[in-house]
Formats: structure tokens, sequence, C-alpha cells
């Protein structure tokens, strides 16, 4: 078995994955209801906000130059773009509120030590390709380095849209990752207020409901608290802070659901409760005792709503003997009551089922 | 997931368990626990990154049950097959300069959040320096004009257009350098491992 935490992770998502495909599969063929799924039995509360431009009048979310510091930085060799030694794919990259140069540093140390060059001893300039892109190369000591290699110079106001980007960041960084209950609307407010005192446009704000799944934002569960901070989404679900600036659509998207660190620990408690529940027989009483002692870390206090299972509902088949044997699994949790309870839903075949029409447990219905 | 759910064969060949995971998840499972670090490494000796290489592992993976079911067992290796789907990938990433996650997103498949200590034991997987210097030397014995539009394409990211400007050629003549590039370092880079 890997020593690698991320292959084991991947390999459980993987299956639960598969088994949702082939319970949506045999809805499909049996044509009879199933809820959807949680990914990996986690499901936390969300809004996204946009902060949107204020319409045609509105000045732009980011000057040229910002756009330009907000965009990508491509990281070259040597002195001239036709002469690159070959790196990594990696070289190039966003380099949001960096230094082009010091973005790059790392990449010439990597790529040095093999070709036998002292990077740090190296100058470097970097040039302007387009308007969200940025080349490096190594200085050759010459003037109008640039625009020999058929590129331009950085705009004057480059060095304090990095700056203003940075301070942007570190500003937003410090909103979410307070530790204060807020509601999405407070720290939407901070947020704009944030864009406003560094000079940005942050609009008018609108709040939506589309992530992950109007589901998943629809559940009654878990919303009983005010709490709420900036969480992005990456190609996983795992949550991690982040605000990301659309230019072009002139919008500030913002996700917001429990701190960071909390929905980090409890998407992977929640992770390892599902796979351990599936494998093993709980009761009751002992699975809540698991419970308990799984989030007991982040001082979250669970309450449970227990429910069966919904007709056409697919799993393993080792889980589905054991469910049907009358053991009791974790089904998903949800951070509620600002970030002091965590709801959690369990399923046993001998009990009730969720009314027609409902995907989740009423807030009603748990109980510490 | 634990072993004794699953329950799968260790016996059987690859090919086999491509096979048998039309009908039974579990194979799958056991296709993935053979494969997955091969593949994060062989991602991550061509990429050097972790988050890439990540992306990449997940995609071939969702790929490969996608396609499952048109596999053949012909007698070939089934790590063949799977070498196949990830060398597509890969390609795919070079030229795009993005990850597909189509599969990925199709299968619903939520790839998790990559911790620190998974990073560092993926970046472990390149063996240092040693490795880069391979790659090193290896671009040193593509013939010029050829490593420079791979370089001007995978690391400059420039369009066949900006290529062919740059090299001086037409861009269908930059395109043919570029990929005739991309399989010699490959091959070059399989050669020295």
């Amino acid at each position: 078995m890997s020593e690698i935490p991320f292959i084991h992770d991947l390999g459980n998502a993987l299956d639960t994955a598969i088994v949702r495909r082939t319970s949506r599969s045999a809805r499909r063929s049996g044509g009879r209801f199933q809820r959807g799924r949680s990914p990996r039995g986690v499901a936390l509360t969300f809004v996204v906000v946009l902060l949107c431009g204020g319409g045609a009048a509105a000045a732009a979310l980011l000057t040229s130059s910002q756009r330009l510091a907000d965009g990508s930085v491509t990281c070259f060799f040597t002195t001239s773009g036709t002469k690159v030694s070959t790196r990594s794919p990696g070289a190039s990259g966003p380099a949001v509120g960096q230094s082009p140069t010091s973005y790059c540093r790392k990449w010439y140390r990597l790529y040095a030590h093999a070709a036998g060059i002292d990077a740090d001893t190296l100058g470097f300039v970097a040039c302007r390709v387009n308007a969200t892109r940025v080349d490096v190369y190594v200085a050759d000591g010459r003037p109008e380095q640039c625009q020999r290699l058929g590129e331009r110079s950085l705009p004057a106001a480059y060095a304090a849209a990095v700056a203003r980007l940075r301070t942007l960041e570190s500003r937003l960084d410090a909103i979410q990752e307070r530790r204060a209950c807020k509601s999405p609307q407070v720290i939407a407010a901070e947020v704009r207020g944030a864009l406003t005192d560094l000079g940005f446009d942050a609009g008018r704000i609108r709040l939506t409901r589309s992530h992950p799944t109007p589901q998943m934002l629809n559940s009654p569960a878990g919303t009983g608290g005010t709490c709420g901070s900036l969480i992005f989404f990456p190609s996983g679900n795992a949550p991690s802070a982040r605000v990301q600036l659309f230019p072009n659509s002139q919008l500030v998207g913002l996700t917001v659901g429990p701190p960071q660190k909390i929905a980090t620990f409890v998407y992977r408690a929640s992770g390892a409760l599902y796979q351990r529940s599936y494998s093993h027989c709980y009761t009751a009483t002992s699975i809540r005792a698991l419970v308990s002692k799984a989030f007991a870390p982040a001082s979250l206090e669970p309450r449970f709503a227990t429910n069966a299972v919904p007709r056409g509902g697919g799993f393993l088949p080792a889980s589905e003997k054991l469910y049907k044997e009358g053991c009791v699994r974790f089904e998903a949790a949800y951070v509620g009551d600002n970030s002091r309870f965590v709801d959690v839903s369990l399923e046993q075949r001998t009990a009730p089922s969720l009314r027609a029409g409902e995907l989740f447990p009423p807030a009603s219905a748990f109980r510490p | 997931m634990n072993r004794s759910l699953l329950g799968a064969s260790v016996l059987k060949s690859d090919a086999e368990l491509i096979v048998a995971s039309s009908t039974d998840p579990r194979a799958f499972r056991e296709l993935y626990d053979r494969w997955a670090e091969r593949l994060l490494q062989y991602f991550v000796r061509r990429v050097f990154d972790a988050e890439i290489a990540a992306d990449l592992t997940a995609e071939t993976f969702a790929v490969a049950y996608e396609r499952r079911l048109r596999f053949r067992d012909l007698g070939r290796p089934g790590g063949a097959w799977m070498y196949g789907i990830a060398a597509k990938e890969l390609s795919h990433f070079f030229r795009r300069r993005e990850v597909e996650l189509r599969a990925v997103r199709d299968l619903g498949l939520d790839r998790p959040l990559l911790d620190e200590e998974s990073e560092a034991r993926i970046n472990a997987l390149v063996d240092g320096d040693e490795y880069r210097t391979r790659l090193v030397v290896a671009l040193g014995r593509l013939p010029e004009n050829v490593r420079t539009a791979v370089e001007l394409r995978v690391v400059a990211e420039l369009d066949y257009e900006e290529i062919a400007a740059r090299l001086e050629c037409k861009p269908e003549a930059a395109r043919t350098r570029v990929h005739r590039g991309l399989t010699r370092l490959n091959r070059l880079m399989e050669e020295g491992s």
C-alpha cells in the first residue's frame, strides 16, 4: 500500500464516485427515486457571493497593470526566448501579488543546479508579453532587452499593482482566517470594504446559491448559525480559503462556509468516518461514540439524525450487507450554529425514511 | 478502502482486472491500488508539479473507468493500456497547458486535497537532482531546432503561429518539430530510466 496519503484519499474518492455512478445507473434503469449523495459523506453549508461590477458605468475591477500582475509569469532560463533551457511546465503559472523575478527564482535554482549554474548570482529582467503575461529572462546586461526580444518593458505602475494585489490578498486572508463569527453578508461587506479601501471597484453584492449543488445548499441541516468564511473549492471538494478575481466578467467570487480550518477538518474526519462505517458494523451507540471522538479535536459537538436509505440507494456490496444486517453508518456532516455543532446524518435500515422530496433531514431532527 | 471489504484477488492480471471491473467496482479499486503510485511517479517526473501530477492521475483513472468496457484482453499487458491513457493525458497537458478534467467531472470524482505530507512524498518521487540532470542531458541530445521548438511550446506556451514566426518556418513545420521533439524526449527519458 502506498505511503502517500493522497493516493489513499483519491482511491476512496474514486470508490465513492463509482458507487454514485452505479447507483445513478441503477436508478435510471429502475426508474426509482434516489437522493443525491454528498461527496464522501461531507456536506458543508455554502453560499457563493458575487461582488459584481455595477454595470457599464462602473470602473474596471482591475486596472491594466493589475490585470498583468494578476496574470501568468513564464520563467526563461537564459537571456532570450529562443535560447531557453527547458524547465518544468511548472515554471509558468499565476504569480498573483508576487514579483515575477521572485516567483521565477525558485525555478532557476531548480534547473540551474542541474546545469551547474549558480542562480543566485544571476540578474533577471521581466518583460510584458501581452495584457496578462510576463516573461522573465536572465539579464544580458544591455539596455532594452525586452524590446530586442519583441516584448515590452513592464508598465511603470506594475510594481505598485503587484504590491496592491499583495495587500489585497493579505486583507482577504485576514478576513477569512479570523475565527470570529460573522454572517456571509458581513464577510461580503468586509471584502467589499477591503476592495474599496485599496481602490478596487467592488460594485454591488449579489448572493447566489449555486455551489456545489443546489441540493446541498438547500439543506436545512447545519444552517442554524450565522458564521461564515471564504472558502474556495479547487478541483476536488477539499476546502481552501481563496477569493477569485474575474476581471473579464468584473466579478469577485467568494464561497462562504465554515472557517477553513474547521471545514478542512470536517472534510477529512467525514471521509474517514464514511469509509470506516462502510466496512465495519456499528450500533446506534457505538457509531455515536466514534463520531463524537472524531469531531472532538475541533470542539464540535455532534447532533444526530438517523434515517433509512431511500429505495434504490446503491453501495458497495459488503456495505450493503452490513446495512441490511442492521448496522448504522455515517452519511454526512454539516457544520452549523456558528461552528459549535456538527449535524451528523446517520443511516439505519429500521429508521424512518425521509419524506418524499426531502434530500436531507430537517434541522429539527438533529439531537445531541 | 479496507482490503477485506474489497476482497479482490491479488492473483488476477491487470488485464483481467480491467475486464472484471466492467461489472465489479472492487476490481477497479484493485487496479487503482496497483497503478496509482506508479502513474503518479510517471507524471511528476514529467511535469515536476505535485498538484498537476495529482490532477493527471485522477483524470487518468477517471478515463480508465470510462473506457474499461471498451478494453479487450488480447494478451497484451494491462499496464500498457494504463500508460497509454496516461501518455495521452500528458500529451494533452503539454499541448494545452492545462489538465483536462473532463472525465473527472463526468464521473463526479471529488479530487481530494493534496496535503503537505502527500506533496512532499510525491515530490520525492522525482528522485531529486539525478532525474533533473537526466532531463537536461536528454534535452541536449535533441537537434537544436527541435529543442527550441519544444521549449517555445512547452515552456514559453507560445502557439504554433508564434513559434513559426520565431523559428522562421511554417506553423505546420513548427507543430511537427514540437511533436517530434516531445516524442523523442519521452523516448530518451524512458531509455534513461
